[in-house]
């Protein structure tokens, strides 16, 4: 799988070297295709939206930045995801050091914040009750992840919420296949422990 | 099998990716283990939450806002001048440049001036004492001479210019200059006579204009010892304006002093030194003064140097010669050919031209 990711032809190959040129327009057209898959990495990741707001702006800017270094041996979309997980991480790290986080542990887990409500899109038409019972359920399962520790999070953020393989995960996470299915597994485990205290049974 | 192997190769089979082998294994063990039947649902069902949470929509202003500080970040580009200037950051090489060069200029330039102070002090402190001036009157009745051919040469411009009162003037003004007023007056007139013959400036100012020649003429006129009546006639006249020259004292004595300071005096200081023997840089002493000066005038032509100036005095003689100072072993060893040499750890190689003096003292 990795192999296939290398041969692949970079789809943005050619607007990237656009952006090596200091073509901003071009620059443009990456920030509009990749803006919401890099902003719900990082709101997963985050549980924050404003926090993944300003994580999403300064990825975009540090990749402008460093564009000319970008050696194409990689995908243009995995280095572009890899630095927003990275600076997710870091703004975790830095939360935890200034101690913001503290109710979002295990014990207290749907203490969410009710606007995120409102930015939840409703997708179908279904009942009202069944609605405000799929809301709910998305806010338990976020405060979850909030609750795992940075390595499980962005398994399960990037393998079980967005879908990339575990070659792409190797890539992104710059870690062994093998560590990456073990890592999974272990995540897994913690997830099921913390739904099943949240939500009493899993059924 | 252990259940705890199963259940970590479950995660994997979920997904569809394990392997042929491990799949029918695990299903197998499915068939009679509970444990890990329960395991496998509960993990379904928490890859199943996960999965429900959706996909959350960027607001407009995102993608302007990311827009918007790109494009701030890729102004500040275009300047490489504004970059050099621009504070912070880790470089400031202009800054870095220019203080290095400072530092190098101020170190050139005090190295420059070194030897110059050192001489004008050994000036100063030589000054304090006037006996060293009187000496020079027995060592050299010759130059002595030349100031006579000199002065009677120059008798016929003088009377023209006697009643041109600015000139006399300043000649007056010349005369205060002299340090150590009358207590030696033909030792400052052949001193004087001596520096003239020595600073090219003042050479040129003889031969060229006679009008400016005549004034330190007649100024010599007074300074020796006056015999002949015309001159007794002179002086008189050119102390007349007894307040212009008081006050010309005042002033003169003023500069007299800042002249010490500079370089006027050091010349002199340098040259009683030379005469004492101190100051030549090299000292040869040789069997026979004309042969060695022919030798050294003949040493010096092979170097490609220059003898500038030669000073003859009863028993020694003085050169000025300039050279390439890398042929400086070269020229220490052919004079050693002719005499003794003290002096020469004075001397080191350094690129360019270079003056020394050498002293030939006859044995």
């Amino acid at each position: 799988m990795k192999e296939r990711g290398k041969k692949a032809i970079d789809e943005d190959t050619e607007i990237v070297s656009l952006c090596k040129k200091g073509n901003i327009d071009a620059f443009e057209v990456l920030v509009s295709k990749y803006q919401k898959k890099m902003l719900n990495i990082a709101y997963r990741m985050l549980g924050d939206y404003d926090d993944a707001c300003e994580i999403v702006q300064d990825a975009f800017v540090s990749v402008f930045k460093s564009m000319k270094h970008f050696r194409e041996e990689a995908k243009f979309s995995t280095w572009l995801y890899t630095i927003v997980v990275n600076l997710s991480k870091n703004r975790l790290k830095q939360l935890k050091i200034q101690g913001h986080r503290e109710e979002l542990i295990l014990d207290n887990p749907v203490s969410t914040d009710r606007q995120q409500l409102k930015r939840e899109p409703v997708s179908g038409e279904p009942s009202v009750l069944e609605n405000i019972e799929k809301i709910e359920t998305q806010e338990v399962v976020q405060s979850c992840i909030n609750s795992l520790d940075y390595e499980f999070r962005e398994v399960i953020v990037l393998r079980d919420i967005q879908g990339f393989s575990y070659g792409e995960l190797s890539d992104m996470l710059k870690i062994k296949e093998g560590t990456v299915k073990s890592r999974l597994f272990r995540a897994r485990e913690v997830l099921k422990k913390c739904l099943k205290k949240v939500l009493g049974d899993l059924y | 099998m252990e259940c705890h192997d199963i259940q970590e190769k479950i995660s994997a089979y979920i997904e569809g990716l394990a392997s042929h082998e491990e799949k029918s294994m695990i299903e197998e063990h499915l068939k009679s283990c509970q444990e890990c039947k329960t395991f496998l649902a509960d993990l379904k069902k928490t890859v199943s939450y996960v999965k429900t949470l959706e996909d959350i929509e960027p607001t407009a202003w995102l993608s302007q806002k990311i827009m918007t500080r790109v494009r701030e970040e890729a102004v500040p580009k275009e300047g490489f001048i504004h970059k050099l200037f621009y504070p912070l950051h880790i470089k400031l090489p202009v800054q870095a440049i220019a203080t290095i060069l400072i530092a190098m200029s101020a170190f050139y330039i005090f190295k420059t001036i070194q030897p110059e102070t050192r001489s004008s002090k050994v000036a100063v402190d030589e000054m304090t004492t006037p006996q060293v001036l009187l000496k020079d009157k027995d060592l050299s009745p010759k130059s002595t001479k030349i100031e006579e051919d000199v002065l009677s040469g120059s008798e016929t411009p003088q009377p023209i210019l006697k009643d041109k009162v600015p000139v006399r003037d300043q000649g007056l003004k010349k005369r205060a200059l002299r340090p150590k007023g009358k207590i030696a007056p033909s030792v400052t007139g052949e001193e004087r006579q001596r520096l003239f013959l020595e600073g090219k400036e003042e050479v040129m100012t003889y031969e060229k204009s006679k009008s400016v020649l005549s004034e330190p003429m007649e100024q010599l006129y007074h300074e020796k010892e006056s015999e002949t009546p015309d001159r007794y006639e002179e002086v008189p006249k050119t102390q007349a304006p007894v307040e212009k020259q008081e006050a010309l004292k005042v002033f003169s004595d003023v500069t007299a002093k800042d002249d010490s300071k500079v370089g006027g005096i050091s010349l002199e200081a340098r040259k009683v030194e030379r005469e004492k023997g101190k100051y030549a840089d090299i000292t040869l002493t040789v069997v026979s003064l004309e042969n060695a000066q022919k030798d050294i005038e003949s040493i010096v032509e092979h170097l490609k140097g220059k003898i500038i100036k030669t000073e003859i005095f009863e028993d020694r003689q003085v050169l000025i010669v300039t050279y390439d100072s890398t042929k400086t072993k070269e020229l220490l060893e052919q004079l050693r050919l002719i005499g003794e040499i003290e002096g020469e750890a004075v001397l080191e190689e350094r690129e360019g031209s270079k003056e020394i003096s050498i002293e030939i003292l006859e044995k």
